[in-house]
């Protein structure tokens, strides 16, 4: 994204000098936030209202950002937030996953050599990007934001934490437990979708 | 290790964000442990899963665009939230365009968030055109996008001598700018039409637009790939006004001005927009 040279709506030097520093530190994050909040929210409408969300808090609170710090993380935890306070009612317990189905699936397997990718094209070969999507949105917004963060973003575990705000430890154990959740319902889509796994 | 420290660094594993040590550790617990193993594939399919679906995206020029007209409001209620016709910017821009009635704050938008496009979405990049354009269509329907939002400015000025800087070395003709009566320069851009540059120049009175599309002359008397109709060259080449009523009521004059070809649109007759630039 082009960063812009001129963003000037006023001629008063401080308010422009503020739109200046504003467009180089936060906006070439905009991708990364709009990503994030279009797998958070699962639509392209309301990832688009999150995102004025928080770039219009980012902009009024912006003399609170500490110079020098990662703007980037910044404006994340200010998503965030945003996203709670919308979305606050939809906050639930994560999903009793059901191990039956893997229970069932080691069974099949158990006593084959299997390759990952070979695996991954029987067990998931089926699902549509869709029923990815939907898996991710069903998972709790703690979860799902980490799993967002590294498999979508690509972030580091030292990043995330940042981001989120909680120990590296923490984002390990969100994230294994987060995919957990996502397999068990990939594993269900999978199943509807009619995968077969004793062929 | 066991198969609670194992599962403990499943993720940590497959992320890559173990030491060479513990990474060890684990490998050899796989070795052993079945439904390990088949754990740490899951936990890697899982993962490889949500990349290969989830692709991250661009951020769609409309939210983009929205969000900037948005972000360059001053916090006072002066300007009113930007309608959203954005959202859905990307149909094309039809040339037989809505009423003149639309969106004057829009056009106030897009005059503020100068600099911060570079008309990505120009109607002259529009395919309908094909490889030859008329001037007369291209500038009213540049007029409407600019009007609507679609098309923001790359330069806000009201500084004449600025905006001729901007377009130092860029083009290839001399950009005119008269000083028209009760109107104040207010902005500025370039696009690139198949190889022909075009120079585009916004007057402003309050929420009154003047837009200028310039063009080489020689160029456009060449006929490619923009061109003018027959009657309108006509008069170009006689050296009169070119007095025309756009689609939906605006007013089009096109003249030559030494080697520049000015092509004006605004909402009024044709006739008083021609009489605002021979005034000068």
């Amino acid at each position: 994204m082009r960063i812009p040279k001129r963003f000037l709506t006023t001629k008063d030097d401080g308010e422009r000098q503020k739109q200046l520093e504003f467009a180089q530190e936060a906006l070439p994050h905009m991708d990364v936030l709009y990503n994030f909040a279009l797998r958070m929210t699962g639509n392209p409408d309301d990832a688009e209202d999150l995102l004025q969300d928080t770039y219009l808090k980012a902009y009024r609170f912006w003399d609170k950002f500490e110079k020098g710090t990662n703007s980037r993380a910044w404006l994340f935890r200010i998503m965030k937030n945003s996203y709670i306070n919308r979305y606050r009612k939809e906050v639930r317990e994560p999903d009793t996953v059901d191990y039956g189905d893997i229970e069932e699936f080691y069974d099949s397997i158990r006593d084959e050599s299997t390759e990952t990718t070979d695996l991954e094209e029987r067990l998931f070969g089926n699902l549509l990007d869709d029923d990815v999507a939907k898996a991710l949105e069903s998972l709790p917004p703690d979860f799902r934001t980490v799993v967002i963060l590294c498999d979508i973003e690509g972030f580091t575990y030292e990043e995330i934490a940042n981001f989120v705000d909680c120990p590296i430890g923490t984002v390990r154990s969100r994230l294994h437990r987060g995919r957990k959740m996502l397999r068990a319902k990939l594993i269900e889509y999978a199943r509807k979708r009619g995968y077969v796994s004793n062929e | 290790m066991n198969c609670r420290d194992a599962d403990e660094l499943m993720s940590a594993a497959v992320d890559g964000e173990l030491d060479s040590e513990t990474l060890r550790e684990l490998e050899e617990h796989l070795r052993q442990c079945f439904p390990c193993r088949m754990e740490f594939h899951l936990e890697k399919i899982t993962k490889h899963v949500v990349a290969k679906h989830l692709r991250r995206v661009q951020t769609p020029e409309s939210v983009t665009h929205h969000l900037f007209a948005l972000l360059a409001l001053p916090s006072s209620t002066q300007w009113a939230y930007p309608p959203h016709t954005e959202r859905h910017r990307h149909r094309r821009i039809s040339l037989s365009l809505r009423s003149s009635s639309v969106i004057p704050v829009a056009a106030g938008v897009a005059i503020l968030i100068g600099g911060i496009f570079f008309f990505r979405s120009g109607i002259l990049r529009q395919p309908q055109f094909g490889d030859r354009a008329d001037v007369m269509e291209a500038a009213v329907a540049n007029y409407h996008a600019f009007r609507q939002g679609a098309m923001p400015v790359q330069l806000s000025s009201d500084d004449p001598e600025e905006v001729k800087r901007f377009f130092q070395g860029k083009i290839d003709f001399d950009v005119y700018l008269p000083t028209i009566a009760g109107y104040q320069l207010a902005g500025a851009g370039i696009t690139d039409f198949k190889g022909m540059k075009c120079a585009h120049i916004v007057y402003r009175r309050d929420s009154t637009f003047i837009y200028l599309l310039q063009l080489h002359l020689e160029d456009v008397l060449r006929g490619v790939p923009l061109a003018l109709s027959r009657s309108a060259k006509g008069a170009v080449e006689r050296g009169d006004w070119y007095v025309a009523h756009g689609k939906d009521s605006c007013g089009v004059v096109i003249w030559g001005e030494a080697h520049t070809l000015c092509s004006a649109v605004a909402s009024m007759r044709g006739k008083d927009l021609a009489s605002l630039f021979s005034e000068e």
